[in-house]
């Protein structure tokens, strides 16, 4: 991928991934449990791990999403916590990614597990009470079931991208 | 892509679904007083015992990002209140049981219900 082209696509995908964080907040959402969302933007992550060339690119546009979204709405005070999650989250998809066993929905499911991992744990780690980790019954299986769900979405999303897109893995 | 899922994936969906549950093995269990503890950024405000508690009392915690209401209603607690932006702390509900938790992370403050040690169910009677 030519340098140009490259940014390009980091541009257009960060643009993508912040029109669908958007998209959520004016969607209602049952209650579930606390800090349980959908994470539609998270569907750009995925596809931008599988469609950019190296994992560095794939981590621009979810920095650039997270701090973009931030200004939109939500605030320093939920960017750290967007950032926590999103970080964990990127960190175990971009293993898992190398790995030939594993499929971009297994890879989206653990994604989405860790995005609660991390937020719960800088939760912890910010008000000193470990027993917030009693939503993990619950958060954890949320965040495989949007996993899941996203994950399904991107897979489905890159069959109908242009070849020279996918070619490259 | 015939298959949704690989061997390997749900491998990895199964571990991490156990995983979710471990936090109950360490962090609960506890009965017999039954307390609520409401923390500001990490600090006891204040303690308010649960168990046997009648009647109605409603206050209002301050803290330096925001202030929570807060009502104590026969052996249950509740944020009722709370100028926080997204009010998870409200839409919580209520909380009785320990190891029950209110977050109000925007503003730091954490209702924790917790139970002293004693290894009964809240809700035997004990004979002799």
């Amino acid at each position: 991928m030519k340098p140009t082209r490259k940014r390009i696509w980091i541009a257009l995908l960060t643009a993508q991934s912040l029109a669908l964080f958007l998209f959520e907040g004016m969607i209602p959402v049952p209650f579930l449990a606390p800090g349980a969302k959908l994470g539609l933007a998270n569907l750009i992550t995925v596809l931008a791990l599988y469609i950019l060339p190296r994992w560095q690119d794939a981590l621009t546009v979810l920095l650039l999403r997270i701090l973009l979204a931030s200004l939109f709405g939500g605030g320093p005070g939920i960017m750290i916590y967007s950032i926590a999650g999103g970080l964990l989250s990127f960190a175990v998809m971009a293993l898992l990614r190398r790995s030939p066993r594993f499929s971009l929905i297994g890879v989206s499911c653990a994604g989405g597990f860790a995005h609660n991992i991390g937020q719960l744990a800088l939760a912890v780690l910010i008000t000193g009470s470990p027993g917030l980790f009693l939503y993990l019954p619950v958060l954890g299986p949320c965040g495989l079931v949007t996993g899941f769900l996203i994950g399904f979405a991107a897979s489905r999303t890159l069959l109908r991208l242009p070849a020279f897109l996918r070619e490259q893995h | 892509m015939t298959k949704l899922l690989k061997r390997a994936d749900l491998l990895l969906i199964l571990t991490l679904l156990c995983l979710s549950f471990a936090p109950l093995l360490f962090l609960s269990g506890r009965s017999g007083a039954v307390y609520a503890d409401i923390t500001v950024d990490g600090h006891l405000y204040r303690r308010v015992p649960l168990s046997g508690r009648h009647g109605r009392e409603e206050f209002t915690v301050r803290t330096p990002d925001g202030s929570n209401t807060i009502c104590v209603e026969g052996e249950t607690i509740a944020v009722t209140e709370a100028d926080c932006p997204d009010e998870i702390c409200v839409e919580t509900g209520r909380a009785s049981r320990p190891g029950d938790i209110i977050a109000c992370l925007p503003h730091r403050l954490i209702i924790e219900v917790k139970g002293d040690a004693g290894n009964e169910e809240p809700d035997l009677i004990r004979m002799r």
